[in-house]
């Protein structure tokens, strides 16, 4: 299906009608509703007399969010990401196509995660045409994926990773206290050219 | 389907005299306005909340609104288009407040509400269609829907919604991107040259 014909299906729906009465007497709804409204709205007292009100959900709160900290604050444990499979590859790749389609040269990354996709432009389109790159990043709290492409420096997770790649293909990721893939434990990702499979 | 111009431009370029009459006071002034603009923040609020009922009320918070906020329309741009920008601006906050609700009550009950109004207005496979592109915008987030719906249903280019939705162009394509994504993925079984999508 694409862009045209899945908005004839969006527009082919129509909203449900309702009776010329309801439409003759809505002017005339709104109207009493600002003549109801206009009396009691003088009366409301200052709102600071009745704060007493709001101390329990004040303390539920404050309890709720020391919860949230506690959670928060557990030690991370990165998990390992898995292998790109063929069909994730594909989509990544399609994906990186339609997105630098709709913004030329503008695309610096996109981040799916799970948040949902989000994507980082640059202000102008500027940005080279490059082979993209795919990396993961998993941690306690989920997966994260990039598609981008080297020279950029990307968001994800909790880290700021910088994507290079060498002539040979291969793909180097650095942040600030590690290069991957390294011995170093602490930055565990997966990440290859993606151009490979278009 | 509303016209875009609709949304953008003041009717002869000139300031509307019922609107002036109406920050003086004008009652019956105001409730032209309303019934000149009516049909259309209905049909946003419906296609925002995909419940008759829900865009009745909102319709009506809408216009209450704008009668108390008429001091601050500077004329820059018609009143239906300002009108527009708070109905949209109040569906926004509307499906913030209900989302946890909804979510809680997800299903089952919305489908009902939804297919109870569908299903007497329109009949068979039509009805059915209804269901679920309607189902399908309201599983959207409300900002990609907003998008979809100004862009589709109401006919604004991206830079027309970017300024209703105050956020850039890009965004909306963005949006609009996604939104797309996912209805094309749920919709897929859905012929969209039947006659009925062709009409």
């Amino acid at each position: 299906m694409n862009d045209e014909q899945l908005d004839r299906l969006l527009r082919s729906t129509r909203p449900p009608t309702r009776p010329a009465s309801y439409w003759d007497s809505f002017p005339e709804t709104v109207q009493r509703r600002l003549a109801r409204e206009s009396g009691p709205r003088a009366e409301v007292s200052p709102r600071g007399s009745h704060s007493w009100f709001l101390l329990p959900w004040l303390v539920v709160g404050a309890a709720a969010i020391a919860v949230g900290l506690l959670l928060l604050g557990r030690p991370a444990r990165p998990t390992q990401p898995t292998e790109f499979t063929a069909s994730e590859l594909q989509s990544y790749g399609e994906i990186w196509r339609q997105v630098t389609a709709l913004f030329p040269q503008q695309v610096s990354a996109v981040i799916l995660g799970p948040d949902g996709p989000q994507v980082v432009l640059s202000d102008q389109p500027n940005l080279p045409v490059s082979p993209p790159v795919v990396l993961r990043r998993c941690a306690a709290d989920g997966c994260r994926t990039a598609l981008t492409f080297s020279g950029q420096s990307v968001h994800l997770g909790n880290r700021q990773l910088e994507v290079l790649t060498d002539s040979r293909g291969g793909v180097i990721v650095t942040d600030e206290d590690a290069v991957w893939p390294s011995a170093n434990g602490s930055l565990r990702l997966n990440a290859r050219l993606l151009e490979t499979t278009l | 389907m509303l016209s875009a111009s609709h949304l953008t431009v003041a009717p002869d370029g000139l300031p509307d005299r019922r609107v002036a009459l109406a920050r003086a006071g004008d009652e019956a002034a105001f409730g032209e306005l309303v019934r000149e603009h009516q049909n259309m923040i209905h049909a946003l609020a419906y296609r925002m909340t995909g419940s008759a009922e829900d865009a009745a009320d909102l319709a009506q918070d809408t216009f209450v609104k704008a009668w108390q906020r008429l001091g601050t329309f500077r004329g820059d741009c018609s009143f239906g288009t300002w009108v527009h920008r708070i109905a949209l601006n109040l569906c926004l906050n509307w499906r913030e407040r209900t989302e946890r609700s909804r979510r809680v009550n997800a299903g089952l009950e919305q489908e009902a509400q939804m297919s109870s109004f569908v299903e007497n207005d329109l009949a068979g496979r039509e009805a059915e269609r209804s269901r679920r592109v309607n189902e399908a915008l309201q599983r959207l987030k409300p900002a990609d829907r907003a998008a979809v719906v100004l862009t589709v249903f109401e006919g604004l280019n991206h830079a027309q919604a970017a300024r209703q939705l105050d956020c850039a162009e890009t965004t909306v394509s963005w949006r609009i991107w996604l939104a797309r994504r996912q209805l094309r993925k749920w919709l897929s079984d859905l012929d969209s040259d039947s006659p009925e999508a062709s009409a």
